[in-house]
């Protein structure tokens, strides 16, 4: 009994399902205590319908035909996973796409891009502000020459 | 035609031969969606969804597993899509009701029980309680056949069934209920 307890203890303040599977199997299918507390198969049983309780028994026939009807036509594609259909068609758009790009692409040459002189470059090293060393920022406005540098005391 | 032909027959498009699998498995069918849904038309919804969704997918079927289960899980998804249609229109039908319907008749005596339908007591479960208990208890299933239908770990479907069994026998004790003789 005092088992009992403390596993319903745990059973409770843990609500991790595999833990509880653990209890149970490891306290409560074994405990006929445990078992008494619940609800048997026969009982279980009687308050559920099942297949020989039926009355009258289902004719789904007649409703499920007319849904089979409207998707019949697509019978033999239907054979294939819709899924790897759908790949399919991806890859070859893919396909071509990518061969449309290239045959496209293949003469193009961009002229914005700048080839010829590369920008200069510069570093600064070491910046003092006051005796102290500071953070230094550089600005460079779009399609300028122009550079800022800004210098201020490090906190 | 055991049910392995018929499945290949079915795919080469023989709809006599699904015919022949709907009428095989519509009462089990029906009363594992009545027993979760509790209710007979919405049941007959939920499996003929079901059974078109299985013609539709039958290539998919992995012929190893069992075919039953395979149709419960797929009623069993059905079965929620239901309820999950219900709730959505329960409150606007219930409030069209209370406001049509004369006062005198809004408390209406309650129907008689209907005994083809399950116990008024699997209401206080949950759906995968429910199933749970069904498969359980109709079908004889063991936890590890019930987590393939519910699509969860063996563990899952026995906390659930464990719970589901623990509510009803409490339920039982509590009301004090006479079993219902069918």
């Amino acid at each position: 009994m005092f088992r009992c307890q403390i596993t319903n203890f745990f059973y409770t303040v843990w609500p991790q399902k595999v833990w509880r599977d653990y209890l149970i199997r490891r306290h409560t299918e074994r405990c006929p205590s445990c078992q008494a507390k619940l609800a048997s198969r026969e009982e279980a049983e009687s308050l559920l319908i099942n297949e020989n309780k039926i009355s009258p028994q289902p004719s789904l026939w007649p409703r499920v035909k007319p849904g089979l009807v409207r998707i019949e036509g697509g019978l033999e594609k239907k054979t294939q996973p819709s899924g790897r259909r759908r790949w399919r068609w991806a890859a070859a758009g893919l396909l071509i796409v990518g061969l449309s790009s290239f045959w496209v692409l293949r003469d193009y040459k961009p002229d914005k891009i700048m080839t010829g002189r590369e920008a200069e470059t510069f570093r600064i090293n070491y910046l003092k502000v006051e005796n102290k060393p500071a953070q230094a920022y550089l600005y460079q406005p779009l399609e300028s020459n122009l550079i800022i540098v800004w210098v201020q005391k490090s906190t | 035609m055991d049910e392995k032909q018929l499945i290949e027959a079915c795919l080469q498009g023989n709809m006599e031969d699904f015919r022949v699998i709907v009428e095989k498995y519509s009462a089990p069918a029906m009363a594992m969606a009545m027993n979760i849904l509790g209710n007979r038309a919405d049941a007959e919804d939920a499996c003929q969804e079901a059974f078109i969704q299985v013609f539709r997918n039958l290539a998919r079927f992995d012929v190893k597993r069992s075919f039953k289960s395979w149709l419960y899980a797929i009623l069993y998804r059905r079965c929620l899509d239901q309820l999950r249609r219900r709730r959505r229109s329960f409150g606007l039908v219930k409030k069209m009701q209370l406001e049509a319907l004369p006062a005198k008749t809004r408390n209406p005596d309650p129907l008689p029980e209907d005994k083809s339908l399950p116990s008024r007591l699997l209401d206080h479960l949950r759906p995968k309680e429910r199933i749970v208990l069904s498969l359980w208890a109709n079908e004889g299933y063991t936890a590890q056949e019930i987590s393939e239908v519910l699509r969860c770990s063996s563990s899952t479907a026995r906390v659930y069934l464990f719970q589901a069994r623990k509510k009803i026998k409490s339920l039982l004790e509590k009301k004090d209920v006479s079993l219902p003789d069918y």
